[in-house]
């Protein structure tokens, strides 16, 4: 893995990016606690790391498929925290028309479902179609380590290594499925299930962009000219609930992970002026955006 | 493609007919034939039509004038070279009867055929196709005429000067009185029993003429025929029009004014009605193919049944439309509808207003619109408990109805009649009577809702009661009525 | 020409006229050509546009389902109806719903090509009849062509025409039948059009379509053949009118070509080879008992499987099977 020098790294972008997902997601909170959002909602804080890295480094023809834990990679998508605040908040201007909801987003390459799995042969068939059709892009496919329980994983891994297509998977390990540990879930390793199948697997643990970034360069470059597949797996962890209440993981070890923040690997490359501008700038853009999406009407047909 | 025979099949026309008559070849066998020339004409039972030609080439005939064909199936074959005539009549020959097992003949058809010793394979040997029991039943009856022997009176036959004296003087005759003119025509061979009124300014001009006891003709009529019967206590209304070859009327029929009933004189123009049924005033029977209605039927007024349709020249392209109309028992055609020829209008059925019907009505249907399309059934067969509340409810709503002239107390109704003295000037309303009870010892006055029969002394109580239960449809008609005593001539 | 040859063709003329026309699907290449044959001579054609894959029922149909969201149009061939059970997720969470969820923003038209029915004593597990399991899924299509439709131009229809995720039903007794073409087939039946349009083609056989039926059979796919024959049979016996209604879509159901035939008539049965409880006749039933059910004579009937596996001994088979025995003695109950 080539080294990239540090300074190559947008650290200024990432940490915006890093920030609108942080305060969004911690905002949502607030507002399912208010009543105001339909259904519930499965919150990517202290996770952002893997978004913004990766999907910051991809173009605009790439797909991003998601799962349920999906609002940060789709903020680094598509930069639109209103579209998104309006679909969960039920609004006619939301990005499905208050259709899909939290789990089911459409927009511009990026989609989401929230089948466990189920829109990995999905993924991989959009990665194939790419191929066939002699486009550059590429497709990126993110899943949990709880996921790795469903048979369509290893499905999609088995035809993905024969077809050889341009899928990237990102395997986003943050050791709960629900509330599950990873170690009653799954036997074995990740890395070698996946070289099972003749596919390269890259795993790493880390919260900080200095190193996710560089990583996510490599990979993508390496699935869009080779058009091959490829896995990466990153361990990290998630500092809320799975969704809203149901978090019974001991104190302590959510206690070690917030030391890891993402946000703070932040500050020893950003000047705290930089920093306060930032947080302040996201905050402001998120509280108009709150009260022109809250005055919204409803979704209707 | 040039090198093969064309197949020229016979067109499908009109919705009943499956088959037709070849009525006349123009073009002799191995003629040379242009697209579009005539080839033959054909004949249902309701229209006549053409075969044309949909290729030039010679005309291989398969069939013969008086043959009789399926629609849809070939008639003759065009062949582009003289010398395939023969071989291309072989081919298609022995396609036809090698696809015998194509054939498929019903077991009614059989039946039918057997018993009227027609051997079916002959017959459609070079048909191929299903047989059913109206195919057979087409060529049974092909020379049948549309009119029963029976129905044409040959009795009453008048005297032919008397006749013509009738048509000299024609105002005057008919300006003598009923019975005056009853006399005339009764002295000059006609059949007329007693009670028999012709209204002022009305004349019958026929070669038979039968009129049965009670029987009336209104004021102003003009019946015109060649045959005419009428039954007992048949009533025809004022201004009635009747020109048509043959009339027959059953007894306790009425007619209303202003009825035209026109066809002319060929040998099916004809009226057939049965008995007890009702034709309103203002109804046009163009009886020209034959009208056959029969009993209890109800035909409100302003209503029209064709048997004709034609104007527009068939040389010009048009089709012209002929057909009997049959009205079956207790059928019931309201207000203005229209019927078109050939339509058979089954038992019980009933026409809503203003329909145009132009297919037939099967039995116990109800159809409205234009074009009648159906719209509703009469399951019937209600069970005798279901008879016993309608009766119920309609005693209480005559009840109800009567009650200001304090006739409660005279209505009584029992499921099974018994004789009793304690039904004595009563009015009784039963649904069903012993076979051998004796007419005369009855004391009260019985209703028969099952036979409908009335039996008893008449009075006006019972009258009431009969027009009562005559507005929802039960008819208790006079030729039903077992009156003892006096009766009273009261045509419903 | 034979069912099966009419899709082969159909095929190869659809994979000629657009490379983004592919067929996904198991044991495709030729010299072995499919299970039925279908596929027989399009990989040495069309060699990129055959994908032959593991036995992967769930990821194959995923995949079209993602080809189809990036413009292609993907032919899935499951290899026998039976194993559609494993694609009932991708079916029902995926593909019929991406389109209506996400606002109309991507369309999902796959076409999943699969082979239903019994008769063949293949047993449990590879004789059913299970279209009816999808009939309330909303967003999809399912066509089922009978061998009195052309099933080559309904599959062409299915997959150029058709936007919606569509479920293309064939027989497999049906594949080796002959197709009617024209309009009176060999037994003299007349066999017309009541309504055409793209993938539903609804269509009217009877030796009397003029006249009103005594009974309406309402039938699709392998079934249809059965009722013409049962129809056939029961006029020469008794001159009873049948008329045989076949559509070729069956979800959403055509109901308004349907109903002219029943209301004109006043008895209807309808016939399907899936299980009769829950049935697609049951779902027939219902729309014209709450259409027209002033006019009916008889009620309505329906005529399936029983209510157990498809054993594989024909004896067995015939007993759990609609035959047209079964139908025939049905209808002279009726009138």
């Amino acid at each position: 893995m080539t080294r990239i020098n540090s300074e190559k790294i947008p650290y200024y972008s990432l940490y915006e990016k890093a920030v609108l997902i942080r305060k969004f997601e911690n905002r949502l909170l607030d507002l399912f606690s208010e009543g105001k959002l339909f259904g519930t909602t499965h919150t990517y804080v202290g996770q952002e790391a893997t978004a913004v890295s990766l999907i910051s480094q991809l173009c605009k023809y790439d797909v991003v498929f998601s799962n349920h834990r999906c609002h940060g990679h789709y903020l680094v998508k598509n930069d639109d925290p209103e579209g998104l605040l309006a679909e969960i908040m039920g609004k006619q201007s939301g990005i499905c028309c208050g259709r899909g909801g939290s789990q089911h987003l459409c927009r511009n390459n990026f989609f989401s479902n929230g089948i466990q799995g189920g829109y990995l042969p999905n993924a991989l068939g959009m990665a194939f179609a790419e191929k066939y059709n002699n486009s550059n892009a590429i497709v990126v496919a993110f899943i949990g380590d709880g996921t790795l329980g469903e048979g369509s994983v290893y499905e999609t891994l088995n035809l993905a290594s024969l077809l050889q297509v341009p899928l990237l998977i990102v395997i986003e390990n943050n050791k709960y499925a629900q509330t599950t540990p990873i170690e009653k879930n799954l036997a074995g390793s990740i890395v070698k299930r996946v070289e099972a199948f003749d596919i390269n697997a890259t795993e790493v643990e880390s919260n900080d962009v200095s190193v996710l970034y560089p990583l996510f360069t490599n990979a993508i470059k390496n699935v869009r000219n080779d058009r091959a597949s490829s896995v990466v797996i990153v361990n990290s962890y998630r500092l809320n609930a799975h969704s809203k209440g149901d978090d019974f993981r001991d104190p302590d070890e959510i206690k070690r992970w917030r030391e890891k923040d993402p946000l703070n690997y932040f500050t020893s490359v950003l000047s705290d002026k930089d920093r306060t501008d930032i947080e302040k700038k996201v905050a402001s853009r998120i509280h108009i955006i709150e009260e022109k999406v809250e005055r919204a009407p409803f979704a209707s047909f | 493609m040039s090198e093969l025979a064309v197949e020229v099949k016979v067109p499908s026309i009109g919705v009943n007919d499956n088959n037709a008559t070849v009525v006349d070849i123009v073009v002799n066998e191995g003629e040379y034939i242009n697209q579009g020339d005539l080839i033959a004409v054909l004949e249902t039972t309701k229209s006549s039509f053409e075969v044309e030609s949909p290729a030039s080439g010679y005309l291989a005939l398969l069939f013969n004038e008086g043959d009789y064909v399926k629609m849809n199936k070939v008639f003759c074959l065009v062949v582009p070279d003289e010398s395939q005539l023969q071989d291309s009549k072989k081919a298609h020959l022995n396609k036809v009867s090698n696809n015998k097992t194509s054939i498929n003949i019903t077991k009614k058809a059989e039946n039918l055929a057997k018993d009227h010793n027609i051997d079916i394979e002959e017959l459609f040997k070079d048909i191929t196709g299903i047989i059913r029991e109206k195919d057979v039943e087409f060529f049974v009856e092909k020379t049948k005429n549309h009119i029963d022997e029976a129905d044409i009176l040959l009795t009453g036959k008048l005297n032919k000067n008397f006749i013509d004296s009738i048509l000299a003087d024609y105002e005057n005759f008919s300006l003598l009185s009923s019975e005056q003119k009853v006399e005339d025509y009764r002295t000059n061979g006609a059949d007329i029993g007693e009670g028999v009124k012709i209204g002022k300014g009305s004349v019958v001009v026929a070669e038979y003429l039968e009129l049965k006891d009670d029987s009336s003709i209104g004021d102003d009529c003009y019946i015109r025929t060649k045959s005419f019967s009428m039954g007992k206590m048949s009533i025809i209304g004022n201004k009635a029009n009747f020109v048509v070859n043959n009339v027959t009327i059953g007894d306790v029929c009425t007619f209303g004014f202003n009825i035209v009933v026109s066809g002319g004189f060929s040998l099916r123009s004809s009226l057939k009605i049965g008995d007890c049924t009702l034709v309103s005033a203002n109804c046009l029977l163009d009886a020209g193919e034959g009208i056959k209605i029969g009993s209890n039927v109800g035909i409100s007024p302003f209503v029209k049944l064709y048997t004709h349709n034609h104007w527009q020249s068939e040389l010009e392209g048009y089709h012209s439309n002929f057909g009997p109309i049959v009205v079956d028992d207790n059928a019931y055609i309201t207000g203005d509808s229209l019927i078109v020829p050939g339509v058979t209008i089954g038992k019980g059925s009933t026409v809503l207003a203003n329909s145009t019907v132009i297919d037939n009505v099967k039995e116990n249907t109800q159809v409205c619109g234009n074009p009648a399309r159906l719209i509703g059934r009469i399951p019937g067969g209600l069970t005798i408990d279901k008879k016993e509340r309608i009766v119920l409810r309609m005693i209480s709503d005559m009840k109800e109805l009567f009650r200001e002239r304090e006739i409660n107390d005279v209505i009584i109704y029992l499921p099974h009649y018994v004789a009793d003295s304690g039904l004595k000037d009563k009015i009784v309303i039963t649904l069903s009577t012993p076979d051998d009870f004796n007419v005369d010892s009855i004391e009260c006055i019985l209703f028969d809702m099952e036979k409908l029969y009335i039996y008893g002394v008449q009075n006006h109580i019972s009258d009431e009661v009969r027009n009562f239960l005559r507005k929802r449809g039960v008819k208790f008609s006079p030729i039903y009525w077992r009156y003892t005593g006096e009766k009273h001539l009261y045509n419903d | 020409m034979l069912y099966i040859d009419s899709i082969n063709s159909a095929l190869h003329e659809l994979m000629d006229s657009d490379r983004n026309v592919v067929m996904i699907g198991e044991d495709l290449l030729d010299p072995y050509g499919g299970a039925f044959k279908a596929s027989r001579g399009l990989s040495t054609k069309f060699p990129k546009q055959i994908i032959s894959t593991p036995i992967s029922e769930q990821a194959i149909v995923g995949m079209a389902i993602g080809m189809s969201m990036r413009g292609m149009r993907p032919i899935v061939e499951i290899m026998f109806g039976d194993f559609i059970t494993l694609c009932v997720d991708q079916i029902v969470n995926h593909a019929s719903k991406y389109n209506w969820m996400f606002n109309g923003q991507v369309n999902v038209p796959i076409v999943i090509r699969t082979p239903m029915g019994g008769g063949r004593g293949y047993g449990p597990t590879h004789s059913q009849s299970l279209e009816s399991l999808f009939m309330s899924v909303s967003g999809i299509r399912i066509c089922a062509p009978s061998i009195y439709h052309n099933p080559g131009n309904l599959l062409k229809n299915s997959v150029l025409e058709n936007q919606h995720p569509l479920i293309f039903i064939e027989n497999k007794s049906e594949y080796s039948e002959k197709l009617y073409s024209g309009s009176t087939l060999d037994n003299n039946m007349q066999l017309s059009v009541i309504q055409k349009e793209g993938v539903s083609e609804t269509i009217l056989i009877s030796a009397y379509p003029n006249e009103v039926a005594d009974v309406v059979i309402v039938t699709y796919g392998g079934m249809a053949r059965i009722a013409v024959e049962a129809a056939l049979e029961i006029f020469i016996k008794e001159e009873v009118i049948i008329h045989v209604v076949v559509p070729s879509m069956i979800r959403h159901i055509p109901i308004k070509d349907i109903l002219p035939s029943v209301e004109k008539s006043g008895r209807v049965l309808i016939l399907e080879e899936g299980n009769k409880i829950g049935g697609w006749g049951a779902e027939v039933s219902s729309q014209i008992n709450e259409n027209i059910s002033s006019v009916l004579l008889y009620p309505v009937q329906r005529m399936g499987s029983e209510d157990f596996p498809i054993p594989s001994a024909l004896p067995l088979e015939k007993e759990i099977l609609p035959t047209k025995k079964k139908v025939v003695d049905m209808i002279l109950k009726m009138i």
